[in-house]
């Protein structure tokens, strides 16, 4: 239940469906993107760095959300697709002189179609043995990458060109700070109004009860298909982004272990939500980035344990932190953000 | 009276200003050490301390970590400096990361040390995912890159990234060049089988291109296949089997230690040592491989390019030695690589500033690196050499055996031949 600010009320289905629905969320809106567009003017290239690839990891996280948070069919291949997507973007932009517009969008495309070659077992399979499925496709792509050397430089991997749109060419951080900020804004307005619309109650449906949600005629096969394609899309758009922010791509870059982590970004930003994805990704690279820091200053400090101790803090802070959210606040910190919310609207009337 | 005042007015006089001159001329013969440093020189690196690869990268990492404490406890790098005509000193700024061998930390850790003050001149990337990720980062921001592994992208185009170590396939060619020479020795006729034996990954995978592929060919060897196993093998038997089948001979893959004691461990358990000969990169016959495998490492061979640890009256290698020991390392192999690291890294700078004067730019040393004399590392290592078109520093070999329980030397210096892609050895079709 969503409560609104006292005095406010619909009066119409447009007003009810907004999703900046009063004065006070379109002002949040508005200074939130302006300091967003400004960061580059206010933070050094550390900040602006950690940024992007928040929003990067954004992308890629709110498609397996779309995937395992909305639809409930589980995937450890998330990581491969994002390294399809970065492939098929710089192969179709470099040898094909596709505009980077069309080459982004086509590896989003081209992405969400292997989605859909591998999604073909979660029409048959689910739980466990959907995710053995998805990760045999982490495992394909990951294969492929590394042997179609022709195509993907194998070991080599391939050196990318900055991506240059109407005359403008993104070659500092500022610039594809920028790039990656707009795409981030669009993918993840797109993934919201996608979710209320049929096809979101869809695939909530089926999460809750596929049974029941073909009883009511929602075409279960279909929409699981979609889900993959959807999830995969995210995936594509991310990789793409992800090779012209880092200039160079090989198959190291997307592993099994990103695929597991985006996962756990997922559980603790909190499932089948939109806000879950962002949360989880600006905590868990914060969380990340601690550890990076802390680790030096506490080896320095305690020079007989070594760095290597104090440098797995980071691991050993993510599988505490997932394990944690999983026993006390398996929704997430999008929950716990929820639950803020509607006591700030209330108080001090808890009834 | 007056005159007694006076008399004693300009005694004062005389006195401070003999005072003064004395003491301006005692300022003047202090010693480096009794100044304060010029300034601080700016080093970061980015390595794998907890990953999969974590057993090679975290000596090295102690080792060149230790050779910059240990300058900056003994008062810093002393120099020359041509602009102040005098003996100057630097500290050294080493800061340092964990990428977990992964890409993903690498633009965020890149982006906060390079930012650090003072501005970094030079960087050590240990982990493969960071060297080959950078190398256009550091060239944009005029920061001199030093890649502990050799896969292409760390070399090749040349830019702002340089390693030391023998590029992966020029160290096949030498196990080939060996392999060569061995079948011969031992009387046989006929093309010796080759076959690669490596992981699926990029690292295993560097080391088969169509130029090492071509060498071995042109010295007479039958490419039989290529075999791959898990990262953690649990038997390689039916692999050595296949490949004794298609009729290889020798059999060598981009591996570490943690796969080449399986292998020992298997070739020796199933009798194949007379069938098959193993060979090793220089990151599998490290002195782990004597623990881990135990005798079964016997008639283990290795390409190598370091000196060996007891070759203490080298005095590069003693230098080392007396680094490691005092800050309680273990002394071994990959000591004596990461401190032949450091002291590059710091011999590096040493030679800009005595050239240029304080302070130094990145460009400074990148544009003094490439000095066709090249760095010497007191025996370390081979001489190290750069030059505008190449960013390959060692171009000699030779290979390691284990024999009696100890890793010895087998064979002389060999000249690795050029492995760049377009180059001398790229198949022409």
């Amino acid at each position: 239940m969503h409560w609104l600010p006292c005095g406010t009320y619909n009066v119409n289905y447009r007003q009810d469906f907004a999703i900046f629905r009063t004065i006070p969320h379109w002002i949040s809106l508005i200074v939130f993107l302006t300091l967003m567009a400004v960061m580059p003017f206010l933070v050094g290239r550390y900040i602006l760095s950690l940024l992007t690839v928040t929003c990067i990891t954004i992308i890629a996280v709110q498609g397996l959300g779309i995937l395992t948070g909305f639809a409930g069919q589980i995937s450890l291949g998330q990581a491969a697709f994002m390294g399809t997507g970065a492939y098929i973007s710089v192969i179709l932009y470099q040898r094909f002189s596709v505009p980077f517009p069309l080459a982004l969008f086509c590896a989003g495309f081209g992405t969400g179609l292997l989605g859909i070659l591998f999604g073909i077992p979660a029409v048959r399979i689910k739980g466990f043995y959907l995710a053995m499925s998805t990760l045999a496709a982490q495992l394909i792509l990951g294969w492929l990458f590394l042997h179609l050397r022709g195509i993907t430089g194998g070991t080599e991997g391939l050196h990318v060109e900055y991506a240059t749109v109407m005359g403008i060419t993104f070659d500092t951080l500022a610039e594809k700070y920028w790039l990656v900020m707009a795409c981030t804004a669009v993918m993840v307005y797109f993934a919201k109004n996608l979710m209320r619309t049929r096809v979101g109650r869809a695939l909530v449906a089926i999460r809750d009860n596929d049974l029941a949600a073909k009883v009511m005629g929602i075409e279960v096969s279909m929409y699981k298909l979609l889900a993959f394609f959807l999830s995969c899309f995210f995936a594509g758009i991310s990789g793409g982004l992800f090779a012209f922010y880092i200039d160079f791509i090989n198959p190291v870059q997307f592993t099994l272990l990103d695929s597991i982590l985006y996962l756990g970004i997922l559980i603790v930003g909190g499932m089948g939500s939109i806000m879950g994805p962002i949360f989880g990704a600006v905590s868990m690279k914060l969380i990340e980035e601690f550890a990076f820091f802390s680790s030096p200053t506490l080896t320095s400090w305690f020079p007989a344990f070594g760095a290597q101790i104090f440098a797995a803090l980071s691991l050993a802070l993510y599988s505490v932190i997932i394990i944690l959210f999983l026993v006390l606040e398996p929704r997430g910190i999008n929950h716990l953000w929820s639950i803020l919310k509607n006591r700030y609207r209330i108080y001090p009337f808890p009834y | 009276m007056k005159m007694a005042m006076r008399l004693l007015v300009l005694g004062l006089v005389l006195g401070m200003t003999i005072s003064c001159l004395v003491h301006d001329a005692g300022a003047e013969e202090k010693g480096v050490m009794d100044r304060d440093p010029i300034g601080t020189i700016g080093f970061f690196e980015i390595t794998d301390l907890t990953g999969p690869t974590s057993d090679t990268c975290v000596p090295h990492h102690n080792a060149i970590w230790d050779v910059i404490r240990s300058l900056n406890e003994e008062g810093g790098l002393v120099y020359h400096d041509p602009k102040t005509g005098r003996e100057e000193r630097v500290m050294i700024n080493f800061q340092y990361a964990d990428n977990k061998a992964q890409a993903g930390p690498v633009p965020t850790l890149y982006e906060r040390l390079s930012s650090m003050n003072p501005k970094p001149v030079m960087c050590y990337m240990g982990s493969s995912a960071a060297a080959e990720t950078i190398p256009k980062w550091t060239e944009r921001d005029q920061i001199v890159q030093i890649s502990g592994p050799s896969g292409l992208a760390t070399w090749y185009p040349p830019k702002w990234s340089f390693t030391t170590a023998p590029d992966y396939p020029a160290a096949a060619c030498t196990a080939a060049w060996w392999a060569m020479q061995d079948w011969k020795s031992k009387g046989r006729a006929g093309s010796p089988g080759w076959a690669w034996f490596t992981l699926d990954i990029p690292y295993g995978r560097a080391a088969i291109t169509p130029e090492s592929e071509a060498y071995i060919k042109s010295l007479g060897f039958n490419i039989v296949g290529t075999w791959t196993m898990p990262f953690v093998p649990v038997d390689t038997g039916p692999q050595f089997q296949s490949m004794i089948d298609k009729g290889a001979n020798y059999c060598y893959g981009n591996l570490v230690v943690l796969q080449q004691q399986k292998l020992m461990k298997d070739v020796t358990r199933l009798g194949l040592k007379d069938k098959i000969q193993v060979i090793s990169t220089p990151y599998g016959i490290m002195e782990d491989i004597l623990k881990m495998a135990g005798s079964d490492a016997e008639g283990l061979v290795g390409v190598h390019y370091a000196a060996f640890p007891d070759e203490l009256d080298k005095p590069g290698v003693k230098w080392a030695h007396d680094i490691s020991k005092k800050f309680g390392r273990t002394w071994t192999t990959d000591a004596v690589l990461g401190c032949a690291l450091g002291r590059l890294m710091v011999e590096f700078v040493k030679t800009a500033l005595q050239e240029r004067g304080w302070p130094v730019t990145g460009k400074d040393v990148y544009e003094t690196m490439l000095n066709p004399k090249g760095f010497d590392t007191g025996g370390l290592t081979p001489r190290v050499k750069f030059t505008e078109s190449e960013r390959r520093g060692t171009w000699v070999t030779y290979m390691r055996g284990v024999k009696d329980g100890k890793i010895v030397r087998i064979s002389e210096d060999f000249n690795i031949p050029d492995m760049k892609p377009d180059g001398p050895w790229t198949p022409k079709n």
